[in-house]
């Protein structure tokens, strides 16, 4: 309180908002942190680029046989992220449509299962269906000599595509249903009734909304373009994929050649970062659409949607793998094998899930705490951006490039090979959600009560505590588990971070994956689905819970 | 462990690596094959690449096997197709820098006999009483050793997909390398995915399995993905495990794990997902893939010396070199 009142004072004196003692210790921190991530990552890619100036052109360099720059390739990248954009925003837009403006917590949590199941492993499950035994690939098998390996092939692509939509899909609903909210809730519930014809009313739907369909098949188009393991296993040729084995041939003091030679996927993630947390950091302290109603017609259509879309993206994938199990024992073989890396998985996740749940306090801190006037732009705007732009970056060009730079500031090694290295290559790479899930906690603070905060005290370091840590909580801890789990299936920066071997579950998954060690792979999949499937059956029930006690509550509002 | 010298480093240049998956020897020179299909043939003592051929189609995969033999009193070098279901033979030129052509194929996609799922490796064996056999492993659904004639006309197979350890129903989970047993005239199999070794008579009859999916781990005598086996002259056996990046040597009578080479990691003496390893003298050379390179230590002994009948690549140097190391 008595801080608050100095810098009152200082105000009043000379006219000029200023951040209190506590925003600036958290705005010097996310500079602190930015700086250990992105500094390192500018070191070790672009480093080797600025010492040897013009040598990407030698024909004789390490990699230089792998294409990386032709018109074919860069043309692939983006048929196949078109692709991808296309079926999962198509996914999305349905499902916001179908859905409830204001939807439960238990609904929300049953949405996010697609994000627990990798999109290697929605790749390898419907795979299961061209393998010999199935009707598909029996059919494919009987097909006379290279037909057979045409259509396996074009099968292969077809679901690398399907299962990065399946998995992407949730991310299009987020977008398109922030637009969906947007619209008056008069004017949907006459299209409900006056508009005749599913055609004439989907085209109407779809206008209202495409800015935000645009985006959402931007976003996930991105997010594609950066990603190589399903469509490696497809055989799908992409940018991101003919860099990362560009890394893989080059010595670790030619890397920066891999990294030079990935400048369209970095030229994208820096302007589509910077885009998307300008406007995120904008919505987050936008105008607030006015209290959302509920539709009570129509629902039960609209979950039935979600349960069939999540059938498709989690549970049909995870039944086939559990059905290609041949023997029982492999499903505790699994801990025989693979226990030590869990465990230092686990940690690294835990360890993850807790620094985006803080990056998450610290954007909301940050930008919360900015005011009419206030200047420079919050820590927090910059942060959102950075981490973006990072998130948006293929996950190998991550990992190479905190190694690099890491051995480069300490050559020892004591941080490049540590459980730090991949601390900060997740963080790199999941560090995002904490900054949306920060924006989001701003956006849900009305100002009205911020304003109340702020003038109660509730700016410093013990004021935030008291006044929005426990109304943060549920936000907080879906940030930090949604960042734990994606950490704990990460594979593109862990494989290149980490030492293979016992302790290294993204190598084990991989190698599963690559050498088609089916057995070990289901009997894998089915702890990472089973877990994905308790963390998210227990937000729901959670939120069930909550929703319940809230309507029984004699006050509620 | 002491290494005595390291051959090859990361890159595509001749002598140079991209994850290298295979080795064998013809006595006298190495050969290596690595993840861009190239098998390259390599001088041991200065790491020269002699000449350099790629498998013919690899847009699915690269071969994960490579075994140099005599076939018809020639030498070869046999390389299991494995993305491309079939075994190819090459010629081995006496001139090291004239690259080796194809002299034959066989095998075609399927689960019937003579046809493949995923070929991994090749030992060829030569007895009085049967002639010539090749026995070649699989993966992929139908786990196996199947067994053809030196005119590459299937005979018979053994092994089909599991865990199991009972001799009456032999079961596989990726048979990763084979290699003969000229001591005991046995076959010494690399059950790679069971994590253990398993030796069978030269009809496929089983004679004891070391290790089990069970047992799987670290401590010395256990496996953890064992892809590569390769035998010393007194009946022990050199396996790399690939997932504890090491070699251990086990005496397949007991099963006791008798000296364990290297540790995981990427510094000197240390291996990451090893392949396999073959020997010229007691020069042990093994296929260390994630550092894509080839380390070289002391054997305690050298490979099993080919008996009566048992035909082997030339072998100028003075002890034998063996065959079917490469996984």
């Amino acid at each position: 309180m008595r801080e608050c009142r100095v810098e009152r004072r200082s105000e009043e004196r000379t006219g000029v908002q200023r951040p209190t003692v506590f925003v600036r210790v958290v705005n010097t921190a996310i500079w602190v942190c930015a700086a250990a991530l992105v500094g390192p990552i500018l070191i070790g890619s672009f480093g080797g680029m600025l010492r040897h100036p013009g040598a990407m052109s030698d024909p004789g360099a390490p990699g230089a046989g792998i294409a990386v720059s032709t018109g074919p390739l860069l043309l692939n990248t983006t048929l196949v992220a078109v692709a991808v954009g296309v079926v999962a925003a198509a996914i999305g837009t349905i499902v916001a449509w179908s859905l409830p403006r204001r939807l439960p917590a238990s609904v929300v949590a049953i949405g996010a299962l697609p994000l627990v199941m990798p999109p290697y492993l929605a790749y390898a499950g419907w795979g299961v269906l061209r393998s010999p035994g199935w009707a598909i690939g029996d059919w494919i098998s009987a097909q006379p000599g290279a037909r057979a390996g045409e259509l396996s092939y074009a099968f292969g692509v077809g679901l690398a595509v399907l299962g990065l939509a399946l998995w992407a899909w949730p991310l299009a609903a987020l977008i398109v249903g922030a637009s969906v909210r947007r619209i008056d809730a008069d004017l949907r519930t006459m299209m409900d009734h006056e508009l005749r014809g599913p055609l004439a009313g989907a085209l109407i739907r779809v206008r209202l909304v495409a800015p935000a369909i645009g985006a959402a098949l931007l976003v996930v188009g991105l997010l594609v373009c950066g990603t190589a393991v399903p469509l490696h296993l497809a055989n799908v040729p992409t940018l991101a994929i003919n860099v990362w084995l560009m890394l893989d041939r080059s010595a670790p003091e030619q890397a920066w050649r891999a990294h030079a030679a990935a400048w369209p996927l970095y030229t994208l993630a820096v302007v589509a970062g910077w885009w998307l947390g300008g406007r995120l950091s904008a919505w987050s302290l936008g105008e607030r659409v006015n209290a959302p109603e509920r539709r009570a017609h129509g629902r039960g259509a609209g979950l039935a949607v979600v349960a069939c879309v999540v059938g498709a993206s989690f549970v049909a994938p995870a039944v086939l793998m559990v059905m290609t199990i041949r023997e029982r024992r492999s499903i505790f073989q699994f801990w025989t094998i693979s226990g030590e890396a869990v465990a230092h998985g686990a940690l690294v996740a835990s360890i993850t899930g807790l620094v985006v749940a803080l990056v998450a306090i610290a954007v909301s801190v940050s930008l919360g705490a900015r005011r009419e006037g206030m200047k420079p732009v919050p820590a927090g705007a910059w942060a959102t951006r950075l981490l973006l732009m990072l998130g948006l970056a293929p996950g190998v060009l991550i990992g190479s490039g905190l190694v690099s730079g890491w051995n480069r500031i300490d050559p020892s090694g004591a941080i490049a090979s540590s459980i730090v290295i991949e601390v900060l290559a997740h963080l790199a790479r999941f560090g995002w959600i904490g900054a949306v899930g920060g924006c989001l906690l701003v956006r849900l603070e009305h100002p009205s009560l911020r304003d109340l905060r702020r003038s109660e005290g509730g700016d410093s370091a013990l004021g935030y505590l008291r006044s929005r840590c426990v109304l943060d909580a549920p936000v907080l801890a879906a940030v930090g588990l949604c960042a734990a789990f994606l950490s704990m299936t990460e594979i593109e920066a862990s494989v290149v971070v980490a030492v293979p071997g016992p302790g290294n579950l993204a190598r084990q998954i991989l190698n599963n994956l690559h050498f088609a060690r089916n057995e070990e792979l289901s009997a894998s999949a089915v702890w990472i689905v089973a877990s994905g499937l308790g963390v998210v059956l227990s937000v729901a029930t959670l939120g069930l819970v909550r929703a319940r006690t809230q309507r029984a509550a004699p006050n509620s509002p | 462990m002491p290494v005595e010298r390291v051959i090859g480093s990361v890159g595509t240049w001749p002598g140079q690596f991209a994850t290298p998956r295979a080795i064998d020897t013809d006595g006298s020179t190495l050969w290596v094959i690595d993840k861009t299909a190239r098998i390259q043939r390599i001088d041991p003592r200065t790491g020269d690449q002699l000449s350099e051929i790629k498998t013919p189609r690899h847009a699915k995969g690269m071969p994960v096997g490579l075994t140099c033999a005599t076939l018809d009193g020639k030498p070869v070098l046999i390389v299991p197709d494995t993305h491309e279901h079939r075994v190819l033979i090459y010629d081995i030129p006496e001139d090291p820098a004239r690259p080796p052509s194809i002299v034959a194929e066989f095998g075609t996609y399927g689960e019937g006999p003579g046809r493949f799922i995923y070929p991994t490796d090749v030992e060829v064996v030569s007895d009085p009483a049967f002639g010539t056999r090749l026995y070649v492993g699989e993966y992929g659904g139908t786990d196996r050793v199947s067994v053809y004639n030196d005119r590459f006309e299937f005979q018979f197979s053994f092994g089909k997909f599991g865990s199991g350890a009972d001799a009456s129903s032999i079961e596989f989970n990726r048979p990763q390398s084979i290699s003969f047993d000229p001591s005991r005239r046995e076959l010494v199999i690399a059950d790679a995915c069971n994590h253990r070794i398993g030796r069978f008579t030269l009809d496929g009859a089983l004679v004891a399995w070391i290790g089990s999916p069970e047992q799987a781990g670290q401590e010395p005598g256990r496996f953890m993905y064992p892809y590569g086996v390769e035998m010393l002259d007194d009946g022990t056996a050199l396996v790399v495990e690939f997932q504890n990046g090491r070699v251990q040597r086990i005496d397949l009578g007991s099963g006791k794990g008798l000296e364990v080479y290297g540790t995981r990691g990427r510094g000197d003496g240390q291996m990451v997902s090893p392949w396999a390893v073959c020997l010229i003298d007691r020069t042990a050379y093994v296929v260390d893939g994630g550092n894509n390179r080839v380390i070289a230590f002391r054997s305690p002994r050298p490979a099993a010396s080919p008996t009566s009948g048992i035909a082997r690549a030339p072998m100028p140097v003075s002890s034998a070199s063996g065959p079917g190391g490469g996984p």
